[in-house]
């Protein structure tokens, strides 16, 4: 079996099939946004992050552009689901899906060896924390923001991980990836 | 499952959290300061210092304490004693006014002001 943190053995950017993969990750990170908002929240910040499952999973499997694709649309869904979407809250959403994918990314291409899922993804959650309160502080709310970071921090780390693990154990078991994965292994019709 | 690496991001997480919350939450204490603005003259003391004080204003002496972490005004010659039944201050930005004469003590950060109250 392949190991999850493997990088894909297709060439990058196989066009439909890529395209196809890319409206399904989206598409999984809106309906997991809406679950997430009917998760209660203490403060309205503490969020576990579901919706970026699907981005590990694309960081796992696809191209960078593939990736940023699957990032744009993961933002707007979560506004438009959270109707957030034109406030100044999809700024924060939008800084920290950035930040969090850009390091994942550099992460996972740098030292997907001895790096697994879970790695990648504390490092995306304390990327997306740093930005989202670094936003809040020089942005919306001054100082008093930082009085939150350490719980933003924490709940962050913990639940990262924990989606981390859960990327790792479905990219090494689901079929959906094994068979993303032997797509990417054929090559393209008329090659 | 877990591989090497991860476990240097765990370490760095814990460590990152216990860092911003020793920032946010510790030694905020230590660094507030009481001052006194008197019509004579301006004292500064270090919340944590336990004194007494008397400053001379317009229509007599004021009396304040400095202690636990605060202060508060024992007495000041007023004749509605506001200062002094407003008790013991000790939250940056807190503050006591001795109008009558003129006296005025305020608790001070050398951080940033913590916030009264958030809503959403």
């Amino acid at each position: 079996m392949r190991a999850a943190t493997e990088r894909p053995a297709g060439r990058p950017g196989r066009g439909a099939a890529d395209h196809d993969t890319v409206a399904l990750l989206a598409a999984a990170s809106l309906f997991l946004a809406s679950i997430e908002f009917a998760i209660p929240k203490p403060v309205p910040f503490l969020r576990l992050g579901l919706a970026n499952l699907p981005v590990l999973i694309a960081i796992a499997r696809l191209d960078t552009r593939s990736v940023a694709l699957v990032v744009a649309l993961k933002v707007a869904g979560q506004g438009f689901v959270q109707g957030t979407l034109f406030s100044y809250v999809v700024l924060f959403s939008a800084a920290g899906s950035i930040a969090s994918a850009a390091v994942m990314l550099l992460a996972f291409r740098t030292l997907g060896g001895p790096l697994s899922l879970i790695g990648v993804s504390v490092l995306g959650g304390l990327a997306s924390n740093a930005a989202q309160v670094a936003a809040a502080r020089f942005v919306a709310f001054g100082p008093s923001a930082w009085l939150i970071a350490p719980a933003f921090f924490a709940v962050g780390a913990v639940s990262s991980a924990l989606l981390g693990a859960f990327a790792e154990r479905f990219l090494r078991t689901s079929r959906w990836a094994a068979e993303l994965d032997a797509s990417r292994r054929r090559p393209p019709a008329g090659a | 499952m877990v591989k090497p690496l991860d476990y240097v991001t765990f370490a760095a997480a814990a460590a990152l959290v216990a860092a911003i919350s020793a920032s946010v939450y510790g030694g905020a204490a230590g660094r507030t300061t009481v001052r006194i603005t008197a019509p004579s003259a301006e004292y500064l003391f270090a919340s944590t210092a336990e004194e007494q004080v008397t400053v001379r204003g317009p229509i007599g002496e004021t009396v304040i304490e400095i202690g636990g972490g605060g202060a508060r005004v024992l007495s000041s010659p007023g004749v509605r004693q506001i200062c002094v039944r407003a008790g013991h201050v000790s939250r940056p930005g807190a503050w006591l006014a001795c109008l009558p004469n003129r006296v005025f003590v305020s608790i001070e950060s050398a951080g940033d002001a913590p916030i009264d109250a958030r809503s959403y």
